[in-house]
Protein backbone atom coordinates (compact mmCIF):
# COMPACT_ATOMS: atom_id res chain seq x y z
CA UNK A 1 0.00 0.00 0.00
CA UNK A 2 1.20 3.46 -0.86
CA UNK A 3 1.09 6.09 1.78
CA UNK A 4 1.10 9.08 -0.49
CA UNK A 5 -2.59 9.65 -0.09
CA UNK A 6 -3.96 12.05 -2.63
CA UNK A 7 -6.63 14.57 -1.84
CA UNK A 8 -7.67 14.86 -5.46
CA UNK A 9 -7.36 13.32 -8.90
CA UNK A 10 -4.53 15.51 -10.16
CA UNK A 11 -2.50 14.63 -7.10
CA UNK A 12 -2.95 10.88 -7.66
CA UNK A 13 -1.98 11.22 -11.30
CA UNK A 14 1.13 13.23 -10.37
CA UNK A 15 2.18 10.79 -7.67
CA UNK A 16 1.92 7.80 -10.00
CA UNK A 17 3.62 9.58 -12.92
CA UNK A 18 6.41 10.72 -10.58
CA UNK A 19 7.00 7.13 -9.49
CA UNK A 20 7.04 5.99 -13.12
CA UNK A 21 9.41 8.73 -14.30
CA UNK A 22 11.77 8.25 -11.35
CA UNK A 23 12.04 4.55 -12.19
CA UNK A 24 10.50 3.48 -8.89
CA UNK A 25 7.75 1.79 -10.90
CA UNK A 26 8.66 0.10 -14.15
CA UNK A 27 6.78 -1.66 -16.92
CA UNK A 28 7.26 -5.41 -17.13
CA UNK A 29 8.49 -6.44 -20.57
CA UNK A 30 6.21 -8.28 -22.98
CA UNK A 31 8.55 -11.28 -22.80
CA UNK A 32 7.67 -11.66 -19.10
CA UNK A 33 4.00 -12.13 -19.97
CA UNK A 34 4.78 -14.39 -22.91
CA UNK A 35 6.89 -16.64 -20.69
CA UNK A 36 4.20 -16.56 -18.00
CA UNK A 37 1.57 -17.68 -20.52
CA UNK A 38 3.88 -20.42 -21.81
CA UNK A 39 4.55 -21.58 -18.23
CA UNK A 40 0.83 -21.60 -17.51
CA UNK A 41 0.04 -23.54 -20.69
CA UNK A 42 2.86 -26.00 -19.89
CA UNK A 43 1.45 -26.49 -16.37
CA UNK A 44 -2.01 -27.12 -17.83
CA UNK A 45 -0.60 -29.69 -20.26
CA UNK A 46 1.51 -31.34 -17.55
CA UNK A 47 -1.44 -31.51 -15.14
CA UNK A 48 -3.61 -32.99 -17.91
CA UNK A 49 -0.95 -35.63 -18.62
CA UNK A 50 -0.57 -36.51 -14.92
CA UNK A 51 -4.36 -36.61 -14.54
CA UNK A 52 -4.73 -38.89 -17.59
CA UNK A 53 -1.92 -41.16 -16.38
CA UNK A 54 -3.60 -41.41 -12.99
CA UNK A 55 -6.96 -42.30 -14.57
CA UNK A 56 -5.26 -44.93 -16.70
CA UNK A 57 -3.45 -46.30 -13.64
CA UNK A 58 -6.71 -46.57 -11.68
CA UNK A 59 -8.30 -48.52 -14.55
CA UNK A 60 -5.15 -50.64 -14.86
CA UNK A 61 -5.05 -51.31 -11.09
CA UNK A 62 -8.70 -52.44 -11.04
CA UNK A 63 -8.09 -54.75 -14.00
CA UNK A 64 -4.68 -56.15 -13.08
CA UNK A 65 -5.65 -56.87 -9.49
CA UNK A 66 -8.64 -58.85 -10.80
CA UNK A 67 -10.95 -56.72 -8.67
CA UNK A 68 -13.01 -55.96 -11.74
CA UNK A 69 -14.24 -59.59 -11.61
CA UNK A 70 -15.87 -58.84 -8.26
CA UNK A 71 -18.59 -57.07 -10.22
CA UNK A 72 -19.76 -60.45 -11.45
CA UNK A 73 -19.89 -61.97 -7.97
CA UNK A 74 -23.27 -60.56 -6.89
CA UNK A 75 -24.01 -58.01 -4.20
CA UNK A 76 -21.24 -59.24 -1.90
CA UNK A 77 -18.72 -58.95 -4.73
CA UNK A 78 -19.94 -55.46 -5.59
CA UNK A 79 -19.49 -54.19 -2.02
CA UNK A 80 -16.10 -55.91 -1.84
CA UNK A 81 -15.16 -54.10 -5.08
CA UNK A 82 -16.16 -50.77 -3.51
CA UNK A 83 -14.20 -51.49 -0.36
CA UNK A 84 -11.07 -52.41 -2.33
CA UNK A 85 -11.31 -49.58 -4.87
CA UNK A 86 -8.26 -47.23 -4.82
CA UNK A 87 -10.26 -44.29 -3.45
CA UNK A 88 -7.12 -42.36 -2.45
CA UNK A 89 -6.03 -42.26 -6.08
CA UNK A 90 -9.50 -41.14 -7.09
CA UNK A 91 -9.39 -38.30 -4.53
CA UNK A 92 -5.99 -37.24 -5.92
CA UNK A 93 -7.52 -37.32 -9.41
CA UNK A 94 -10.40 -35.07 -8.32
CA UNK A 95 -7.89 -32.65 -6.77
CA UNK A 96 -5.93 -32.62 -10.03
CA UNK A 97 -9.12 -31.79 -11.95
CA UNK A 98 -9.84 -28.92 -9.55
CA UNK A 99 -6.28 -27.64 -9.98
CA UNK A 100 -6.75 -27.89 -13.74
CA UNK A 101 -9.99 -25.93 -13.48
CA UNK A 102 -8.25 -23.22 -11.44
CA UNK A 103 -5.45 -23.03 -14.03
CA UNK A 104 -7.93 -22.79 -16.90
CA UNK A 105 -9.64 -19.88 -15.14
CA UNK A 106 -6.67 -17.78 -16.26
CA UNK A 107 -7.91 -18.19 -19.81
CA UNK A 108 -11.14 -16.65 -21.07
CA UNK A 109 -12.77 -19.94 -21.99
CA UNK A 110 -11.98 -21.18 -18.48
CA UNK A 111 -14.41 -18.80 -16.79
CA UNK A 112 -16.81 -18.01 -19.63
CA UNK A 113 -18.41 -21.45 -19.20
CA UNK A 114 -20.04 -22.76 -15.99
CA UNK A 115 -17.76 -24.62 -13.61
CA UNK A 116 -19.65 -27.90 -13.93
CA UNK A 117 -19.26 -27.87 -17.72
CA UNK A 118 -15.54 -27.15 -17.52
CA UNK A 119 -15.02 -29.85 -14.86
CA UNK A 120 -17.07 -32.33 -16.90
CA UNK A 121 -15.12 -31.50 -20.05
CA UNK A 122 -11.70 -31.92 -18.44
CA UNK A 123 -12.95 -35.06 -16.66
CA UNK A 124 -14.05 -36.55 -19.98
CA UNK A 125 -10.73 -35.57 -21.61
CA UNK A 126 -8.78 -37.20 -18.75
CA UNK A 127 -10.89 -40.36 -18.89
CA UNK A 128 -10.60 -40.64 -22.70
CA UNK A 129 -6.83 -40.12 -22.52
CA UNK A 130 -6.65 -42.59 -19.62
CA UNK A 131 -8.55 -45.24 -21.59
CA UNK A 132 -6.30 -44.51 -24.57
CA UNK A 133 -3.16 -44.95 -22.47
CA UNK A 134 -4.53 -48.29 -21.29
CA UNK A 135 -4.59 -49.49 -24.88
CA UNK A 136 -0.81 -49.15 -24.94
CA UNK A 137 1.80 -51.31 -23.23
CA UNK A 138 2.88 -48.56 -20.84
CA UNK A 139 1.48 -49.93 -17.59
CA UNK A 140 2.21 -53.65 -18.30
CA UNK A 141 5.80 -52.71 -19.13
CA UNK A 142 6.16 -50.64 -15.97
CA UNK A 143 4.60 -53.47 -13.94
CA UNK A 144 7.15 -55.87 -15.42
CA UNK A 145 9.95 -53.47 -14.43
CA UNK A 146 8.43 -53.17 -10.95
CA UNK A 147 8.28 -56.96 -10.53
CA UNK A 148 11.92 -57.17 -11.56
CA UNK A 149 12.81 -54.42 -9.08
CA UNK A 150 13.85 -52.06 -11.88
CA UNK A 151 11.27 -49.33 -11.32
CA UNK A 152 12.31 -46.70 -8.80
CA UNK A 153 9.79 -44.50 -6.94
CA UNK A 154 6.63 -45.99 -8.47
CA UNK A 155 7.67 -49.65 -8.18
CA UNK A 156 5.74 -50.17 -4.95
CA UNK A 157 2.64 -48.60 -6.44
CA UNK A 158 2.65 -51.11 -9.30
CA UNK A 159 3.37 -54.06 -7.03
CA UNK A 160 0.50 -53.07 -4.78
CA UNK A 161 -1.77 -52.68 -7.81
CA UNK A 162 -0.94 -56.18 -9.00
CA UNK A 163 -1.15 -57.79 -5.59
CA UNK A 164 -3.06 -55.50 -3.25
CA UNK A 165 -1.70 -56.30 0.21
CA UNK A 166 -5.15 -56.34 1.77
CA UNK A 167 -6.55 -58.95 -0.63
CA UNK A 168 -5.75 -62.13 1.31
CA UNK A 169 -7.19 -60.68 4.48
CA UNK A 170 -10.42 -59.97 2.58
CA UNK A 171 -10.64 -63.46 1.09
CA UNK A 172 -9.40 -62.52 -2.39
CA UNK A 173 -6.92 -64.95 -4.01
CA UNK A 174 -5.43 -65.50 -7.42
CA UNK A 175 -3.55 -68.66 -8.23
CA UNK A 176 -3.47 -72.13 -9.77
CA UNK A 177 -5.75 -75.05 -8.97
CA UNK A 178 -3.46 -77.91 -7.87
CA UNK A 179 -5.95 -80.49 -6.59
CA UNK A 180 -9.70 -80.88 -7.09
CA UNK A 181 -11.64 -82.92 -4.54
CA UNK A 182 -15.32 -83.46 -4.01
CA UNK A 183 -16.65 -79.97 -3.28
CA UNK A 184 -13.27 -78.43 -2.60
CA UNK A 185 -10.09 -77.59 -4.40
CA UNK A 186 -6.59 -76.56 -3.43
CA UNK A 187 -5.30 -73.27 -4.74
CA UNK A 188 -1.62 -72.45 -5.00
CA UNK A 189 -1.19 -68.70 -4.89
CA UNK A 190 2.05 -67.16 -6.02
CA UNK A 191 2.50 -63.39 -5.91
CA UNK A 192 5.38 -63.53 -8.40
CA UNK A 193 7.39 -61.55 -5.91
CA UNK A 194 10.08 -62.19 -3.36
CA UNK A 195 8.10 -62.17 -0.12
CA UNK A 196 6.91 -65.28 1.70
CA UNK A 197 3.15 -64.97 1.52
CA UNK A 198 2.80 -67.54 -1.26
CA UNK A 199 1.14 -70.78 -0.31
CA UNK A 200 -1.76 -73.21 -0.52
CA UNK A 201 -5.37 -72.41 0.21
CA UNK A 202 -8.26 -74.83 0.70
CA UNK A 203 -11.33 -73.52 -1.13
CA UNK A 204 -14.84 -74.81 -0.51
CA UNK A 205 -17.23 -74.72 -3.46
CA UNK A 206 -20.85 -74.23 -2.30
CA UNK A 207 -22.85 -77.48 -2.90
CA UNK A 208 -25.41 -76.10 -5.40
CA UNK A 209 -22.62 -74.98 -7.69
CA UNK A 210 -20.37 -78.02 -7.48
CA UNK A 211 -21.63 -79.74 -10.69
CA UNK A 212 -20.96 -76.58 -12.72
CA UNK A 213 -17.55 -76.16 -11.12
CA UNK A 214 -16.51 -79.73 -11.88
CA UNK A 215 -17.62 -79.31 -15.49
CA UNK A 216 -15.73 -76.09 -16.16
CA UNK A 217 -12.61 -76.12 -14.00
CA UNK A 218 -9.65 -78.47 -13.95
CA UNK A 219 -6.24 -78.80 -12.35
CA UNK A 220 -3.69 -76.18 -13.52
CA UNK A 221 -6.37 -73.61 -14.29
CA UNK A 222 -5.47 -70.05 -13.27
CA UNK A 223 -8.32 -68.68 -11.20
CA UNK A 224 -9.46 -65.62 -9.31
CA UNK A 225 -11.36 -66.51 -6.15
CA UNK A 226 -13.35 -64.41 -3.72
CA UNK A 227 -14.57 -66.10 -0.58
CA UNK A 228 -15.38 -65.92 3.08
CA UNK A 229 -13.16 -67.49 5.71
CA UNK A 230 -14.94 -70.27 7.65
CA UNK A 231 -14.36 -71.28 11.25
CA UNK A 232 -12.21 -74.21 10.06
CA UNK A 233 -9.89 -71.80 8.25
CA UNK A 234 -10.94 -72.83 4.75
CA UNK A 235 -12.19 -70.33 2.21
CA UNK A 236 -15.82 -70.67 1.15
CA UNK A 237 -15.97 -69.19 -2.35
CA UNK A 238 -18.73 -66.88 -3.47
CA UNK A 239 -17.08 -66.24 -6.80
CA UNK A 240 -14.56 -67.99 -9.04
CA UNK A 241 -13.26 -66.81 -12.38
CA UNK A 242 -10.91 -68.46 -14.79
CA UNK A 243 -7.91 -66.33 -15.81
CA UNK A 244 -5.42 -66.25 -18.60
CA UNK A 245 -2.27 -68.36 -18.15
CA UNK A 246 -0.07 -65.32 -17.76
CA UNK A 247 -0.80 -63.69 -14.39
CA UNK A 248 0.89 -60.44 -15.48
CA UNK A 249 -1.27 -60.12 -18.57
CA UNK A 250 -3.41 -57.03 -18.20
CA UNK A 251 -6.13 -57.96 -20.61
CA UNK A 252 -7.21 -60.96 -18.68
CA UNK A 253 -9.46 -63.12 -20.78
CA UNK A 254 -11.72 -65.88 -19.73
CA UNK A 255 -10.88 -68.97 -21.79
CA UNK A 256 -14.34 -70.43 -21.58
CA UNK A 257 -17.66 -69.32 -20.14
CA UNK A 258 -16.81 -68.52 -16.58
CA UNK A 259 -19.23 -69.30 -13.83
CA UNK A 260 -19.99 -66.62 -11.29
CA UNK A 261 -21.40 -67.79 -8.04
CA UNK B 1 -7.95 13.91 -27.04
CA UNK B 2 -11.35 12.66 -25.94
CA UNK B 3 -11.89 11.10 -29.38
CA UNK B 4 -8.94 8.80 -28.94
CA UNK B 5 -9.92 5.43 -27.57
CA UNK B 6 -8.50 3.97 -24.38
CA UNK B 7 -7.04 1.14 -26.40
CA UNK B 8 -5.12 3.54 -28.68
CA UNK B 9 -3.72 5.35 -25.66
CA UNK B 10 -2.78 2.03 -24.05
CA UNK B 11 -0.95 1.07 -27.26
CA UNK B 12 1.00 4.34 -27.08
CA UNK B 13 1.93 3.64 -23.45
CA UNK B 14 3.07 0.14 -24.43
CA UNK B 15 5.35 1.76 -27.00
CA UNK B 16 6.92 3.95 -24.31
CA UNK B 17 4.82 7.14 -24.29
CA UNK B 18 4.58 7.33 -20.51
CA UNK B 19 2.86 10.73 -20.48
CA UNK B 20 -0.15 9.17 -22.21
CA UNK B 21 -0.65 7.04 -19.13
CA UNK B 22 -1.70 10.25 -17.39
CA UNK B 23 -4.64 10.51 -19.79
CA UNK B 24 -5.79 7.01 -18.88
CA UNK B 25 -5.53 7.91 -15.20
CA UNK B 26 -7.61 11.03 -15.74
CA UNK B 27 -10.28 9.00 -17.50
CA UNK B 28 -10.51 6.27 -14.90
CA UNK B 29 -9.69 7.84 -11.54
CA UNK B 30 -13.17 9.02 -10.69
CA UNK B 31 -14.74 5.75 -11.85
CA UNK B 32 -12.30 3.68 -9.81
CA UNK B 33 -12.77 5.81 -6.72
CA UNK B 34 -16.52 5.24 -7.01
CA UNK B 35 -15.95 1.53 -7.62
CA UNK B 36 -13.61 1.40 -4.61
CA UNK B 37 -16.30 2.84 -2.32
CA UNK B 38 -18.22 -0.38 -2.84
CA UNK B 39 -15.32 -2.34 -1.28
CA UNK B 40 -13.73 0.03 1.23
CA UNK B 41 -15.12 2.59 3.63
CA UNK B 42 -12.04 4.67 4.50
CA UNK B 43 -11.57 7.40 1.80
CA UNK B 44 -7.78 7.43 2.33
CA UNK B 45 -7.62 3.68 1.81
CA UNK B 46 -9.68 4.01 -1.35
CA UNK B 47 -7.31 6.66 -2.75
CA UNK B 48 -4.27 4.55 -1.88
CA UNK B 49 -5.91 1.52 -3.45
CA UNK B 50 -6.66 3.41 -6.67
CA UNK B 51 -3.00 4.51 -6.79
CA UNK B 52 -2.09 0.85 -6.47
CA UNK B 53 -4.46 -0.02 -9.30
CA UNK B 54 -2.79 2.51 -11.61
CA UNK B 55 0.67 1.29 -10.66
CA UNK B 56 -0.28 -2.34 -11.34
CA UNK B 57 -1.95 -1.22 -14.54
CA UNK B 58 1.27 0.44 -15.71
CA UNK B 59 3.48 -2.46 -14.63
CA UNK B 60 1.31 -4.98 -16.49
CA UNK B 61 0.22 -2.92 -19.48
CA UNK B 62 2.27 -5.07 -21.86
CA UNK B 63 -0.09 -7.95 -21.05
CA UNK B 64 -3.06 -5.92 -22.30
CA UNK B 65 -4.30 -6.99 -25.71
CA UNK B 66 -5.12 -3.74 -27.50
CA UNK B 67 -7.60 -5.59 -29.71
CA UNK B 68 -9.74 -6.04 -26.60
CA UNK B 69 -11.55 -3.36 -24.58
CA UNK B 70 -9.48 -1.54 -21.96
CA UNK B 71 -12.18 -0.91 -19.36
CA UNK B 72 -12.82 -4.56 -18.32
CA UNK B 73 -9.08 -5.03 -18.06
CA UNK B 74 -8.52 -2.14 -15.65
CA UNK B 75 -11.68 -2.99 -13.70
CA UNK B 76 -10.37 -6.54 -13.29
CA UNK B 77 -7.14 -5.16 -11.77
CA UNK B 78 -9.20 -2.87 -9.54
CA UNK B 79 -11.48 -5.73 -8.47
CA UNK B 80 -8.48 -7.89 -7.50
CA UNK B 81 -6.73 -5.04 -5.69
CA UNK B 82 -9.78 -4.18 -3.59
CA UNK B 83 -10.54 -7.82 -2.82
CA UNK B 84 -6.92 -8.38 -1.72
CA UNK B 85 -7.09 -5.41 0.64
CA UNK B 86 -10.28 -6.75 2.18
CA UNK B 87 -8.76 -10.21 2.55
CA UNK B 88 -5.65 -8.75 4.17
CA UNK B 89 -7.94 -7.08 6.69
CA UNK B 90 -9.76 -10.40 7.12
CA UNK B 91 -13.11 -8.74 6.87
CA UNK B 92 -14.03 -10.25 3.57
CA UNK B 93 -17.75 -10.28 2.92
CA UNK B 94 -17.11 -12.33 -0.23
CA UNK B 95 -17.79 -15.97 -0.64
CA UNK B 96 -14.87 -17.99 -1.93
CA UNK B 97 -17.19 -20.12 -4.00
CA UNK B 98 -20.15 -18.92 -5.97
CA UNK B 99 -22.73 -21.61 -6.66
CA UNK B 100 -24.18 -19.47 -9.45
CA UNK B 101 -21.09 -20.26 -11.52
CA UNK B 102 -21.68 -24.03 -11.29
CA UNK B 103 -24.23 -24.48 -14.04
CA UNK B 104 -25.68 -22.55 -16.91
CA UNK B 105 -28.69 -20.35 -16.24
CA UNK B 106 -31.52 -19.25 -18.44
CA UNK B 107 -30.31 -16.15 -20.18
CA UNK B 108 -31.79 -12.99 -18.78
CA UNK B 109 -31.56 -10.88 -21.86
CA UNK B 110 -29.63 -7.66 -21.86
CA UNK B 111 -32.60 -5.48 -22.76
CA UNK B 112 -32.23 -2.16 -24.39
CA UNK B 113 -32.53 -0.37 -21.11
CA UNK B 114 -33.75 3.16 -21.49
CA UNK B 115 -31.87 6.16 -20.19
CA UNK B 116 -34.74 6.82 -17.80
CA UNK B 117 -34.27 3.46 -16.10
CA UNK B 118 -30.54 4.01 -15.90
CA UNK B 119 -31.05 7.34 -14.24
CA UNK B 120 -33.59 5.94 -11.77
CA UNK B 121 -31.34 3.02 -10.90
CA UNK B 122 -28.27 5.23 -10.62
CA UNK B 123 -30.05 7.54 -8.22
CA UNK B 124 -31.29 4.63 -6.13
CA UNK B 125 -27.86 3.03 -6.03
CA UNK B 126 -25.98 6.19 -5.17
CA UNK B 127 -28.27 6.83 -2.20
CA UNK B 128 -28.93 3.32 -0.93
CA UNK B 129 -25.94 1.22 -1.86
CA UNK B 130 -25.37 0.07 1.71
CA UNK B 131 -28.70 -1.72 1.81
CA UNK B 132 -27.55 -4.35 -0.66
CA UNK B 133 -25.21 -7.29 -0.16
CA UNK B 134 -21.66 -6.61 -1.51
CA UNK B 135 -21.99 -9.22 -4.26
CA UNK B 136 -25.06 -7.47 -5.67
CA UNK B 137 -23.70 -3.97 -5.13
CA UNK B 138 -20.75 -4.72 -7.37
CA UNK B 139 -22.75 -6.04 -10.30
CA UNK B 140 -25.21 -3.15 -10.12
CA UNK B 141 -22.34 -0.65 -10.06
CA UNK B 142 -20.68 -2.28 -13.04
CA UNK B 143 -23.92 -2.38 -14.99
CA UNK B 144 -25.71 0.84 -14.07
CA UNK B 145 -22.93 3.17 -12.95
CA UNK B 146 -20.03 1.99 -15.07
CA UNK B 147 -22.36 0.94 -17.89
CA UNK B 148 -20.38 -2.16 -18.78
CA UNK B 149 -22.14 -4.73 -20.99
CA UNK B 150 -22.69 -8.30 -19.71
CA UNK B 151 -19.66 -9.60 -21.57
CA UNK B 152 -17.32 -7.06 -19.97
CA UNK B 153 -18.80 -7.64 -16.52
CA UNK B 154 -18.16 -11.37 -17.04
CA UNK B 155 -14.51 -10.54 -17.80
CA UNK B 156 -14.15 -8.29 -14.75
CA UNK B 157 -15.68 -10.80 -12.33
CA UNK B 158 -14.43 -13.87 -14.22
CA UNK B 159 -17.82 -15.53 -14.23
CA UNK B 160 -19.94 -16.93 -17.08
CA UNK B 161 -22.07 -14.39 -18.96
CA UNK B 162 -25.22 -16.27 -17.94
CA UNK B 163 -24.22 -15.83 -14.29
CA UNK B 164 -23.99 -12.07 -14.84
CA UNK B 165 -27.60 -12.15 -16.03
CA UNK B 166 -28.87 -14.18 -13.10
CA UNK B 167 -26.91 -12.17 -10.55
CA UNK B 168 -28.14 -8.89 -11.95
CA UNK B 169 -31.67 -10.22 -11.88
CA UNK B 170 -31.25 -11.21 -8.20
CA UNK B 171 -29.68 -7.84 -7.40
CA UNK B 172 -32.76 -6.13 -8.79
CA UNK B 173 -34.95 -8.51 -6.77
CA UNK B 174 -33.06 -7.54 -3.63
CA UNK B 175 -33.39 -3.91 -4.54
CA UNK B 176 -37.14 -4.44 -4.85
CA UNK B 177 -37.23 -5.61 -1.24
CA UNK B 178 -35.91 -2.25 -0.11
CA UNK B 179 -37.53 0.08 -2.57
CA UNK B 180 -40.64 0.09 -4.66
CA UNK B 181 -39.41 0.15 -8.22
CA UNK B 182 -41.57 0.98 -11.20
CA UNK B 183 -42.71 -2.37 -12.62
CA UNK B 184 -40.80 -2.04 -15.88
CA UNK B 185 -37.49 -1.82 -13.98
CA UNK B 186 -38.06 -4.81 -11.72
Amino acid sequence: MHNDSAPNGAHTKNIVLKKILSGEVSMRPKLYFTLKTIALAATVILTTIVSSLLVSFIIFAVKVSGHIFLFGFGGRGFFMFLSLFPWTLLVIEVLLLLILDALLKHFKFGYRYPLLYILSAIGVVSICCGVGINQTNLHPTLLEHANEGRLPVFGGLYEHAFHPPQDHGRGIYRGTITVINDGTFTLFHDDVDSDSDDGLEQVIVPPPLQPQFHDLFQVNDQVFVAGKRTETGALEAYGIRKLNDDPTEVHIEIKQPAPSY
Amino acid sequence: MNDITDETIARAVQKGDTEQFGVLMERYEEKLLRYGKRFLKDPDKITDAVQDVFIKCYQNIQSFDTDQRFSPWIYRIAHNTFINIIRENKKSPFHLFDFDTLVSHPTYSDPAVGEKEFETMRALLEKNMGELSPQYQEILILYYLEELPYKDIADVLRIPVSTVGVRLHRAKEQLKKHFILPEEYA
